[in-house]
């Protein structure tokens, strides 16, 4: 028996036909379940954003993905995962639609908003796991301290040091606002500058280019440049002016949503920006993919919430 | 004080999928300087590929086993623990194929047995299904971000 069997075998591997039709058979097999990993392991690509309490951070994530639901192109490629995920994004656009204002993120909602992305056509299709990562904002004054061992201890700055693309957030709020506007814009300066150096220590040695990540400056609540230039139109005091933006930027109702176009912000911008000319500069020279945005959820331009279509078209991976 | 060591996914890679293999490339590269520089079918032994292959996947198991997402959710964990899963499977099915290849070798040294053509089909077979878990290792590494300190 075990001699026939052997023959048999002998027999078939003396075909070359049958070695050639079993080699071109394992390597099909092979391909597709290489095919299959590929699509039970996407690729990770975390987005960091950074800012500090009550910067609008949720807000703008919310956004994102209110875009990503409406572009026509990325709907069809974006699978949001995890019911976490689903639900949050859902309440959260709700609550927008209904003018309730989201709250401040607490120390239980350390979270990752997580979708997937399928870039690129068959055969050369990737899947990327993108995790975009919420967190309560009083973390962020901690990491700009220059304790480099608390650094590695706190989970989410862990997590920042090890993303793909950063978000580093202004509330244009503060900036316009008449209290201490330039107490503010040294604050961000230093603090986004040292969170900067931190990610830059931390990759030194390390074989991660992040001159070739993508870095975002942007001032959110910039509904609030137009809402400004309309109310100067009107001849509105600067007393009422100041007073909107209390109101507006650090009220919790919500404003109405106004239209503009993408001019007029460009028009408006030049203010707010020129206090952060040195910081741009400096994040341009350290990385090729730098770009500034600004954004809100409450003003619409030509492609949809103001700057959240460029800006998304900036962060997901190419 | 010492400063702390940062973890490095080339410093993973180095230690779960470039070691594991030294012995194959090391037991190659003795036989083709034994055999005169002569480069053929026999250079690289499948037998030790298959163990290789075997102990890069029980590496690979235990990294993505004691992997902590910082941010969890249910998804990751359940991605964590099936990738861990398959690759002990590939881990099995190594330590398999090279208890068969010793066995086949075994049988034709000590019983003059003729066992040369399976273990040249096995041979094929060893060195083709190989690359599947070195190719799948390097997408579990960059799937969940998988990294190390020497």
């Amino acid at each position: 028996m075990n001699e026939s069997i052997i023959l048999l075998l002998k027999k078939l591997i003396d075909n070359s036909a049958f070695v050639g039709a079993l080699s071109g058979f394992m390597a099909v097999v092979t391909l597709l379940i290489f095919q299959r990993f590929r699509q039970t392991l996407p690729i990770a690509y975390n987005v960091a954003v950074v800012g500090f309490p009550r910067s609008g951070k949720t807000v703008l994530i919310t956004s994102i993905f209110a875009q990503i639901f409406s572009d026509k192109f990325l709907s069809k490629r974006v699978i949001l995962r995890t019911k976490a995920t689903i639900e949050r994004v859902n309440r959260d656009l709700e609550q927008l639609d209904l003018g309730k204002a989201l709250g401040p993120t607490s120390d239980q909602d350390l979270f990752a908003y997580r979708a997937d992305i399928k870039r690129g056509g068959f055969p050369l299709q990737r899947t990327y796991k993108v995790n975009i990562g919420d967190f309560p904002g009083e973390d962020t004054e901690e990491f700009t301290e220059q304790e480099q061992k608390w650094l590695h201890e706190n989970a989410y700055f862990r997590w920042v040091m090890e993303a793909d693309s950063f978000i580093f957030i202004i509330d244009l709020a503060h900036v316009l606002a008449d209290k201490s506007p330039n107490e503010y814009r040294a604050n961000m300066v230093k603090a986004i500058r040292a969170a900067w150096q931190h990610l830059v220590e931390y990759h030194v040695e390390g074989k991660k280019d992040l001159r070739k990540k993508p870095v975002l400056l942007v001032f959110t609540k910039s509904d609030l440049l137009i809402r400004i230039a309309n109310a100067q139109i009107s001849n509105e005091s600067n007393n009422s002016i100041q007073q909107k933006i209390m109101e507006i930027g650090f009220g919790e109702k919500l404003p109405e949503v106004i239209n503009c176009k993408k001019a007029d912000i460009d028009k408006l911008k030049d203010h707010p920006l020129s206090g952060y000319v040195e910081l741009i500069e400096y994040l341009k020279s350290q990385t090729y993919r730098f770009s500034s945005h600004f954004v809100s959820h409450f003003a619409k331009d030509e492609d949809g919430r103001l700057g959240i279509s460029e800006l998304v078209k900036r962060i997901l991976p190419r | 004080m010492p400063a702390e060591k940062i973890p490095k996914s080339s410093t993973w890679i180095r230690v779960h999928i470039v070691y594991p293999l030294i012995p194959f490339f090391l037991d190659g590269l003795i036989r083709y300087i034994s055999a005169d520089y002569v480069f053929n079918l026999t250079t690289f032994s499948s037998a030790t590929l298959a163990m290789s292959i075997a102990l890069l996947c029980v590496f690979v198991n235990q990294s993505i086993l004691t992997k902590k997402p910082i941010i969890p959710n249910e998804l990751d964990n359940e991605d964590l623990l099936g990738a861990a899963s398959q690759f002990m499977t590939y881990a099995f099915f190594g330590i398999a194929g090279f208890c068969i290849l010793v066995l086949l070798k075994a049988l034709n040294e000590f019983h003059g047995m003729k066992t040369q053509p399976i273990c040249e089909s096995f041979t094929y077979a060893i060195f083709v299904l190989s690359l599947l878990p070195i190719l799948n290792a390097i997408r579990a590494q960059r799937s969940f971000k998988l990294r190390t300190t020497t």
